[in-house]
């Protein structure tokens, strides 16, 4: 975006921000409504995107947004729907498993403060430096090796997918 | 190009929080665009569907019914909100907002005139996209949270139906962002200064595919499979009244215009026009399109879920490649050859994909009549 939304004064927004997801990722992991869990995860997705915009990192998400919010969201949702959740999940609502999540969660917020203490939003918040082309270009050259091993992984599963899927015609016709 | 967001900025740069005051105006603007427009092509479907029925539609309300949105706005608010007794109350309130909010998101980022985009984004198609997608989630969020039988199985099908049209869409876009060198929304319309892209073989070809795509992620009639009331009784709204009911109507006809609008921004030359102001041509441009899907409703009939899904899979995909081949070969030949070139090819790749699904015989329907 080309007004820098930081320096009018909107500095609070990135914090905000960072409250509001770790707000969702505590809904996510405590509430035992399946459905509204997996909100929970699509609030995060998109407000991490929402994160990346602010600090200047557009490309990233957008892409955040499409691929996550997007496409992985609504087939989770999917999958939570053919769920069977008729058998309640009664174990995140004991209480020694609820202090243990939340030590273990605190712990790892403090070791995060620690590491990032000299590191500030404004530092994060720089204009990122590139095109279409440039994107394209360190596709093709620099990652050509990972990008072609996730295409020819995501076939396997496709293909793992359609198998499991497919009826099983001895057991139907018995 | 500028933005009305960064015009504001600069006319209240001396006003205390300057920023805020342009965000809120900018914001107002958008809103009230989204709205109006909205409201009146509710009235211009009524009207243009009663005239292919042979009726005049709503002229009750003010003159040539001009006041009749209004009217149906008051009357959906006056209406009592029902809730079902186990639905899941919190969720079932906000999935109406949370359909709203994209559509009208979008708008901001659609440019209107040369000088009149609200929001100027380097990838303004990227976010566009990104943020439409979104919007699938708050139908599953209605549909899951009515606990109806109806409303499951709209969930199920606008999942399935909205991500499987993603993919033709955005095979569609490619060739226009290959063409412009750009994702921003104001550059690829200024690319087509001099030919609009729909005048090429692959731009025609991008828009009829993107156009179809369209009516699939609105859930339009013949492919409103997620709504269908003779089927599932209006799916994941059926439990909706009054304002809830409103706010999926709204958003609906906001989509429409919004696709719409996109359509005419990536291949129609966007605010490009003679003689006229530059906003009115977008206007006239995207009337156009509406307007055409109003005529598909009033004149086509729903289509079966399996063929809806066959289309998406098995011919827009692979005729979507089919055109970023033709969209190479287009920007890398020259003279008759490329345009003799160009149609061969999507002639020869139209055939082969319509003999390869022919293949495929759709099954009979069984009909079960009761004794």
């Amino acid at each position: 975006m080309n007004l820098d939304i930081m320096s009018h004064g909107v500095a609070l927004l990135p914090y905000a921000l960072m409250a509001s997801i770790v707000a969702f990722a505590i809904g996510a992991i405590v509430l035992n409504d399946l459905m509204r869990a997996a909100f929970c995860l699509g609030a995060i997705w998109i407000l991490s995107g929402l994160f990346f915009m602010v600090l200047g990192q557009e490309m990233l998400g957008v892409f955040q947004i499409i691929i996550y919010a997007g496409a992985v969201l609504s087939l989770l949702l999917f999958s939570v729907m053919l769920t069977d959740i008729s058998e309640k999940i009664s174990s995140l609502q004991s209480l020694p498993l609820l202090g243990f999540a939340t030590a273990v969660s605190s712990g790892l917020v403090l070791v995060l403060i620690k590491f990032s203490s000299g590191i500030t939003v404004s530092d994060a918040h720089q204009k990122a430096f590139y095109s279409i082309q440039d994107l394209g270009k360190s596709l093709v050259q620099n990652y050509a090796f990972p990008f072609e091993w996730i295409s020819i992984t995501l076939v396997a599963v496709m293909v793992s997918a359609l198998t499991l899927a497919r009826k099983d015609q001895n057991r139907d016709s018995r | 190009m500028i933005s009305l967001l960064e015009i504001f900025s600069e006319k209240f740069s001396s006003w205390p929080f300057s920023a805020l005051w342009a965000c809120a105006l900018t914001a107002g603007i958008v809103v009230g665009l989204a709205l109006i427009n909205t409201m009146y092509m509710t009235l211009l479907e009524r009207k243009v569907v009663a005239r292919m029925q042979n009726r005049f539609g709503p002229n009750r309300t003010g003159k040539w019914g001009v006041l009749q949105p209004f009217a149906d706005g008051l009357k959906m608010m006056g209406k009592e909100m029902l809730v079902p007794e186990n639905s899941d109350k919190g969720l079932r309130a906000i999935a109406p907002i949370l359909t709203l909010i994209p559509a009208v998101l979008v708008v901001a980022l659609l440019p209107w005139g040369e000088t009149f985009t609200p929001v100027l984004f380097e990838s303004g198609v990227l976010l566009f996209l990104a943020i439409s997608s979104v919007s699938v989630a708050s139908i599953f969020m209605a549909a899951w949270s009515s606990r109806s039988k109806f409303s499951s199985l709209s969930g199920m099908r606008a999942a399935a139906q909205i991500i499987s049209y993603e993919i033709p869409l955005l095979i569609a876009l490619l060739p226009v962002i290959m063409a412009s060198g750009s994702l921003s929304l104001g550059t690829i319309v200024l690319e087509q200064s001099s030919l609009w892209n729909i005048f090429t073989p692959w731009g025609f070809v991008a828009f009829s595919i993107f156009f179809i795509c369209s009516i699939a992620e609105t859930n339009r009639t013949p492919m409103d499979l997620p709504e269908a009331e003779s089927e599932i009784s209006g799916g994941f709204h059926l439990e909706y009244s009054s304002v809830g009911f409103a706010l999926f109507y709204l958003a609906e006809f906001m989509n429409v215009f919004s696709l719409s609008a996109l359509s005419v921004s990536l291949f129609w030359g966007g605010w490009q026009g003679p003689w006229l102001p530059d906003w009115l041509w977008f206007l006239l441009k995207t009337y156009l399109l509406v307007g055409f899907f109003f005529l598909l409703r009033g004149t086509l009939p729903r289509l079966r879920i399996d063929h809806v899904m066959e289309l998406a899979w098995k011919f827009l995909i692979p005729m979507g490649f089919s055109n970023l081949f033709v969209a190479w070969f287009w920007h890398s030949s020259n003279g008759a050859f490329k345009i003799v070139g160009s149609f061969l090819f999507l002639i020869v790749s139209f055939k082969f994909f319509e003999h390869l699904n022919s293949k495929f015989k759709i099954e009979k329907r069984k009909y079960t009549f009761v004794d």
